[in-house]
């Protein structure tokens, strides 16, 4: 998969305006560079025949009941649309940070989020989304009907970052509240206190009931050391008391301390069979989305 | 207007090279580090020293700006400064010697040399105590920031130079001018000789003003009604419109003839303008051929052309005297002594007068003929207001006090990690 050279940059793309049309701007770039599109149904059952009538596809003509009865008559299926999906967005602190002439975190996966939306509503799928940051809230359940996207784009709109709630509370709220086999997609830095235990015993107990996980991690190239910083007294905004010393142009470890962090946090959820995308955000949106579909699965 | 000055002015530059400690301290002290958020810190490894460079710009600008006050504000208050009324300009002082104070005429003599506003100070106890007391009087008497300096008294050499070079030197550092005056004593014992004999040509009952003035000046003067009737008077004024070739013959035959502004069909009023007197030489004003301009009007304008005609010489002037004697009659006298005096040769007191070259280089000063700026002569007392300078430096040091103590929490918190206060 390659960039096209003229998609925007999430700071710019952010300029557009609200997120409806960011989100119509990414799908349409994002649709655009696909061979073929990948709105496919989750399933197709057969629903019987009708008549044929002038101008239908003649590949669906059935042709045994054709040699049967001497008349044409084409096979017609049924979409399922009855797959669920919670999109769940972090809210919490580290979600607010921006680095300097980026676009913060949260922002970039709200857009990401509002585009995953669009394009699986347009599928016919049922959308929900939950975000925690002070704690877990349910914003709207999944819902497939006309006007759920404006919901979900106000919803994610109005999301403000603080708080320091954990992701696997969050995946365990949305897992209970899908009655059946459904997709769980998480967008967060995935920057967990505890080192990721809890978030990968809670996608391990959601694989185990057969529902989809696939984490996209926001992550931003200063905090994953790829971009020089001046010295400064460096705080977790989760953690604002406690403040390190340093220059991150000297630290040449860094960058890997964080990569090994996150290496190790998508060997384990890749062992338990959830998903695992990075996504930075200098990289057009676009991009992430179809990293998106590379890793979605059909049910 | 009022002005500070400064009794010790070396202290305000010593405050300005004190500034330049701080300012160097503030461009090399280490920084202490920014507090900046990062979601992924918990993976930086603390550094343990900060890096100590040479920056272009000084850090915690307030701070230094706060130093750098205190440290201006001690130096002007060690500096002793006043405030003292402002001064503009250049003024006249003549020192009258007392022992001919008494003689009005020396008066008039003196504004006639020195200017109408000259400042007349009678003195006595002798040349030198005069002296001394010469630089105080200038500053108290005169509101000009520079002086120059007249004696009007009867040149005595003897008296004069034994001793006083050095004083001289010290206590005013410009030339000086000298009005002579002939000494009561020495008037008394010279046989009385006759006062220049003077004539105003007038119409009837015009010219008594200018002959009353003509005679307090201690000439003998009457009043005529033609340029016939002026024949054998040393001066002849005219305030009427009369023949020229009259008072053409009068000239070649030895008199001063002084046209009034009537005459001449011009008329200014002298108490409206001023008018300065210069040499014969004049300066940038353009005189008609074979003419001199020897007064002018302090806008510029020419107030009196000279000419010589035979043995006497024939002054124009553009004042309208008879008007003036009225209108201005303190400075009448004054003005009337000097215009006649136009047509000599110089009008430069000093080389009239008849001086060896020892007593006009004593007047000389050995300096440049400049007048001399009073502040660099007198201490004036002036309101002293160095207190409030210091007031002002110990708020400055008070609130640099506080800054570096809110500062050096604020390092300490960095330090340790912890938020500061």
């Amino acid at each position: 998969m390659t960039t096209s050279p003229d998609l925007l940059p999430p700071s710019l793309l952010d300029r557009l305006g609200g997120l409806e049309l960011i989100a119509r701007t990414v799908v349409r770039g994002f649709v655009a560079g696909l061979h073929r599109a990948p709105f496919r149904g989750a399933g197709l059952d057969f629903a019987g025949h009708r008549a044929y009538q002038q101008g239908d596809d003649l590949r669906h003509v059935d042709w045994r009941l054709f040699g049967r009865t001497d008349r044409y008559y084409v096979r017609e299926f049924r979409e399922d649309a009855n797959l669920r999906a919670w999109l769940i967005v972090d809210a919490t602190a580290s979600m607010g940070y921006a680095e300097p002439g980026g676009i913060a975190k949260l922002r970039y996966a709200s857009i990401v989020a509002a585009a995953l939306a669009h394009i699986m509503l347009g599928t016919g799928d049922a959308v929900g989304l939950a975000t925690f940051g002070e704690r877990v809230k349910l914003e709207a359940v999944p819902r497939s009907r006309r006007g759920h996207l404006h919901d979900l784009l106000v919803a994610l709109e109005r999301l403000r970052a603080g708080g320091r709630a954990g992701a696997a509370d969050a995946l365990d709220r949305a897992a209970d509240a899908l009655p059946r086999r459904g997709r769980i997609v998480l967008l967060s830095d995935l920057l967990e206190h505890d080192g990721g235990d809890r978030l990968v015993a809670a996608a391990a107990r959601i694989r185990v009931r057969g529902d989809e996980l696939i984490a996209l991690r926001v992550l931003s190239p200063t905090e994953a050391g790829l971009r020089p910083a001046p010295a400064a007294a460096w705080y977790d905004p989760e953690s604002p008391d406690h403040a390190v010393p340093a220059e991150l142009v000297a630290d040449t470890a860094f960058a890997a301390r964080v990569r090994d962090y996150y290496d190790a946090l998508a060997r384990r959820l890749r062992s338990h069979g959830a998903e695992y995308v990075a996504l930075s955000t200098d990289e057009p949106v676009e991009n992430a989305l179809r990293r998106w579909l590379a890793a979605r699965r059909s049910p | 207007m009022i002005v500070p000055v400064f009794g010790a002015p070396l202290w305000l530059l010593a405050g300005v090279l004190a500034t330049l400690a701080p300012i160097v301290l503030h461009l090399v002290a280490p920084r202490p580090p920014a507090r900046a958020p990062l979601p992924t810190a918990r993976f930086v490894e603390p550094q343990a020293r900060a890096r100590r460079t040479l920056t272009r710009r000084p850090h915690d600008l307030p701070l230094l700006l706060l130093r750098c006050a205190f440290l201006l504000l001690l130096a002007a208050a060690m500096a002793a400064p006043r405030l003292v009324p402002g001064r503009s300009g250049t003024a006249d002082i003549v020192l009258l010697d007392a022992a001919i104070a008494s003689d009005s005429s020396a008066i008039t003599r003196a504004r006639a040399v020195a200017g109408a506003a000259a400042v007349v100070i009678p003195f006595e106890g002798g040349y030198a105590r005069a002296l001394r007391e010469l630089p105080q009087l200038a500053a108290e008497r005169t509101r000009a920031d520079s002086v120059r300096a007249w004696w009007l008294t009867a040149p005595r050499w003897g008296a004069w130079l034994p001793g006083t070079s050095t004083l001289r030197a010290q206590a005013w550092p410009a030339a000086m001018g000298l009005i002579p005056a002939t000494h009561p004593a020495a008037r008394a014992a010279a046989p009385a000789a006759p006062a220049g004999s003077a004539a105003v040509v007038a119409g009837a009952g015009a010219g008594d003003d200018v002959r009353a003035a003509l005679v307090a000046l201690g000439h003998d003067a009457r009043t005529v009604r033609t340029p016939a009737e002026a024949a054998g008077a040393a001066l002849v004024i005219v305030l009427d419109d009369v023949d020229d070739e009259r008072l053409t013959s009068l000239a070649r035959a030895g008199a001063t003839v002084l046209l009034g502004g009537n005459a001449n069909g011009i008329a200014r009023t002298l108490a409206a303008d001023g008018i300065l007197l210069r040499d014969a030489a004049g300066t940038s004003i353009a005189a008609p051929a074979g003419a001199d301009v020897v007064a002018a009007w302090s806008d510029g304008g020419t107030a009196a052309l000279a000419r010589a005609e035979g043995a006497g010489c024939i002054v124009h002037t553009g004042i309208d005297l008879a008007r003036t004697a009225t209108a201005a009659p303190a400075e009448f006298p004054a003005l009337l002594d000097r215009l006649p005096g136009a047509c000599a040769p110089s009008t430069d007191p000093v080389a009239d007068l008849p001086l060896d070259a020892a007593g006009r280089a004593w007047l000389a000063g050995g300096a440049a003929a400049a007048p001399v700026d009073v502040r660099a002569l007198s201490v004036e007392a002036g309101l002293p207001i160095g207190r409030w300078f210091l007031v002002a430096a110990l708020a400055m040091a008070l609130l640099e006090w506080a800054r570096s103590a809110r500062r050096a929490r604020g390092t300490r918190a960095a330090r340790t990690g912890t938020a500061p206060p």
